[in-house]
């Protein structure tokens, strides 16, 4: 589960029947769009909600956190004040733009490729220059949902919605899921590119907004990396330990803290844990002494983890022995 | 409330002729006796403008006889000032021009419906030979309606459908660009060589820059009031002010409930949004907060100081204790969470009244 941050006390207001078709962070704004199919509104992140005309087409998110409007198969940029299209600014002179009527879809302009949002877990995928289709990219354990949002988070990468509040980051030049992840049901979803952000209109209408890493819920005992079987005195050993979110996903960029042991040396007190969520470091067997030691790690915020579990690992320094997890 | 009031709206702007006995028959008596006091009402508005040589606001409506099966063309005059109601006169030709506006060099440019001819008007023949374009001559035909006309860079600025188009008559007559409508047209509204207004049939407030293209400002009326019929929207060129003309159903006793609004053209203040952290709330670590200072259209409002201030007693500290809005009205703060509990940021915003 991705770590939610803030929950709007406010409650957005839709005419029935209540559905939101479209979501997108506008950096011109630094606010969303937000369509229900017959209104265009202004929606900020607080969930203050204010009605701004209708919408002139089909809307779609837009590689660098934009919005063009696709009017009869006609791709137009969107006009900063407004979010109206320009008519002036046609995407596809030359383009041959598949038959998409349904809100969300991606365009990537620069690497002429459209994303549609599909059903069954599956992301088709369209070259613009002939309308050809692309290798369809399947999102494992998705079907039979139905996407409900694309989101673009960078050069190749969009974050993929579910209704379900499945989430997953694709690399769609690659055909690649780089990860996937949970927030709680939504209607429709966006990023937010200024602060790096998953923001949400749940299905209680209410916004929502996540980091993009999950929360952290457990810290595995560290072990040495690659395993020994004896640590011997006056050398160096690598050690590790991984913190993982409710669901087993990796937990990276996150500070792991270590506790200097009675004998040996660790090379820091804080790692940071990698896209794996593994944290590193080293621990140095001591020179003369022989006897037991203890490493020691644990997660720096007990109201992220609660109880806070320290986690740790017996080490047995004899002249070069053995070690005893 | 988007827009800065210039002075308190104009309610009942036009008197409407009450009925006396033996003005006509009791053909729709409904609509005579109480409640209903008076013999017309207002049907439609076809032109709404600003008239310099005057400096008379005037409105042009078709209107309905209820005292008996009639109708009738009337132009209603206010004094641009007070908006106070100065009187009406009846129009000949009304079924043949529309949507007259003030354009360049003050002058009152109107749409001949049958011919597609734009032409000066006001007190002057149609076809005077002062300025006449003939747009159904040009290929393709632009169809325009509501149409403002700026002599000095020969372009009409009309809306067709829900695109406001630029066209130019220099040479070859064509079109120059075009940006979508958010909504459906209320009305229009010269401003100069650059800019013009636009209100929208929800109340909306626009001003664009119609020679780049591009709007540079949404506001919305005061109240937008869910009975509103129609929003015509006239620009004082003497007071550099928007006049908003509100057109809403007639009252119980038949009285017009048509208003006057006037409105300075900057965005009133009408709230911050929340404080939403937006990096992870951990103790120990600096936390950003996004909030924005807006009007009651969502627009963002630059420039603003906001100041923040945590309740007492607090955990954490700011680190940034004032900030200004961007142009887009968003202000973000930095606090730093010293020890795990909880913590009331609030924002402020000192802002004048722009009288």
């Amino acid at each position: 589960m991705l770590e939610l941050l803030y929950t709007s006390n406010k409650i957005l207001t839709i005419p029935a029947p209540g559905e939101a078709s479209f979501f997108a962070y506008l950096a011109a704004w630094d606010a969303f769009l937000l369509s229900d199919g017959l209104k265009l509104y202004k929606v900020f992140r607080d969930g203050s909600q204010f009605p701004i005309g209708v919408p002139p087409g089909v809307p779609g998110n837009r590689v660098g956190s934009d919005v063009f409007w696709n009017v009869g198969g006609v791709c137009y940029a969107s006009e900063d004040l407004t979010g109206q299209y320009q008519p002036n600014k046609v995407l596809n002179p030359t383009w041959t733009f598949p038959p998409f009527d349904t809100p969300g879809t991606y365009l990537d302009d620069t690497q002429g490729i459209v994303l549609s949002v599909g059903s069954q877990g599956v992301i088709p995928a369209y070259r613009l220059s002939n309308g050809s289709a692309l290798p369809a990219i399947t999102l494992p354990g998705w079907s039979p949902h139905v996407l409900n949002s694309l989101a673009p988070v960078g050069p190749a990468k969009v974050l993929a919605f579910n209704q379900t509040g499945l989430v997953a980051l694709v690399n769609y030049l690659l055909g690649q899921v780089l990860w996937n992840g949970m927030v709680d049901p939504c209607q429709v979803a966006a990023f937010d590119s200024k602060n790096k952000l998953v923001v949400t209109l749940g299905s209680d209408l209410k916004i929502r907004i996540y980091l993009t890493t999950p929360k952290p819920a457990s810290l595995s005992n560290p072990e040495f990396y690659p395993a020994v079987t004896k640590v011997s005195r006056e050398i160096g050993y690598q050690v590790r330990t991984r913190l993982t979110g409710s669901n087993g996903e990796p937990c990276p960029g996150m500070v792991v803290n270590w506790i200097p042991p009675n004998l040996g040396t660790l090379a820091q007190t804080q790692t940071l844990t990698d896209s794996e969520g593994y944290a590193y470091n080293f621990y140095f067997a001591p020179a003369v002494a022989t006897g037991s030691d203890t490493l020691i790690t644990f997660f720096g915020y007990p109201d992220i983890i609660t109880p806070e579990p320290c986690r740790s690992l017996s080490v047995v320094v004899a002249g070069g022995v053995e070690v005893a997890p | 409330m988007s827009l800065w009031q210039a002075q308190p709206p104009v309610p009942n702007c036009i008197p409407y002729t009450p009925y006396t006995p033996g003005m006509g028959t009791t053909y729709n008596p409904q609509l005579l006796i109480p409640p209903r006091h008076f013999v017309e009402t207002i049907n439609y508005f076809n032109s709404f403008f600003y008239l310099p040589g005057s400096d008379y606001l005037v409105a042009w409506a078709s209107t309905i006889i209820t005292a008996w099966p009639s109708w009738a063309y009337v132009c209603f005059y206010w004094d641009a000032n007070t908006g106070n109601y100065l009187g009406r006169s009846p129009i000949i030709d009304f079924a043949y021009i529309s949507s007259a506006a003030t354009g360049s060099y003050g002058l009152i440019y109107a749409r001949q419906v049958v011919w597609l001819i734009l032409s000066v008007l006001w007190n002057q023949p149609v076809a005077d030979g002062n300025f006449q374009v003939d747009i159904s001559t040009w290929s393709p035909n632009p169809e325009l309606n509501n149409i403002l006309v700026n002599q000095d860079d020969k372009a009409i600025i009309g809306v067709q459908d829900w695109f406001l188009e630029v066209w130019g008559y220099g040479g070859t007559p064509q079109k120059l660009g075009a940006l979508r409508l958010p909504d459906s047209l209320g009305y229009l509204a010269f401003q100069d060589r650059q800019y013009c207004w636009i209100i929208t049939h929800g109340g909306l407030v626009l001003k664009c820059n119609y020679a780049k293209l591009r709007y540079e400002m949404v506001s919305s009326v005061q109240n937008p009031s869910a009975d509103a019929i129609n929003y015509l929207v006239a620009y004082d060129t003497f007071r550099s002010r928007v006049v908003v003309l509100r057109q809403r159903p007639d009252a119980a006793d038949g009285s017009c409930q048509c208003q006057l609004e006037f409105y300075r053209p900057i965005s009133v203040v009408t709230g911050l949004t929340d404080p939403v952290p937006v990096s992870p709330l951990r103790a120990g670590s600096t936390v950003h907060f996004d909030a924005a200072l807006i009007g009651d259209a969502g627009e963002g409002l630059p420039y603003a100081p906001i100041t923040a201030q945590l309740a007492t007693p607090a955990h954490g500290q700011l680190l940034s204790p004032a900030a200004p809005t961007t142009l887009n009205g968003a202000v973000a703060f930095d606090y730093f969470a010293g020890t795990a509990g909880e913590d009331t940021l609030q924002l402020s915003a000192d802002v004048e009244d722009g009288s």
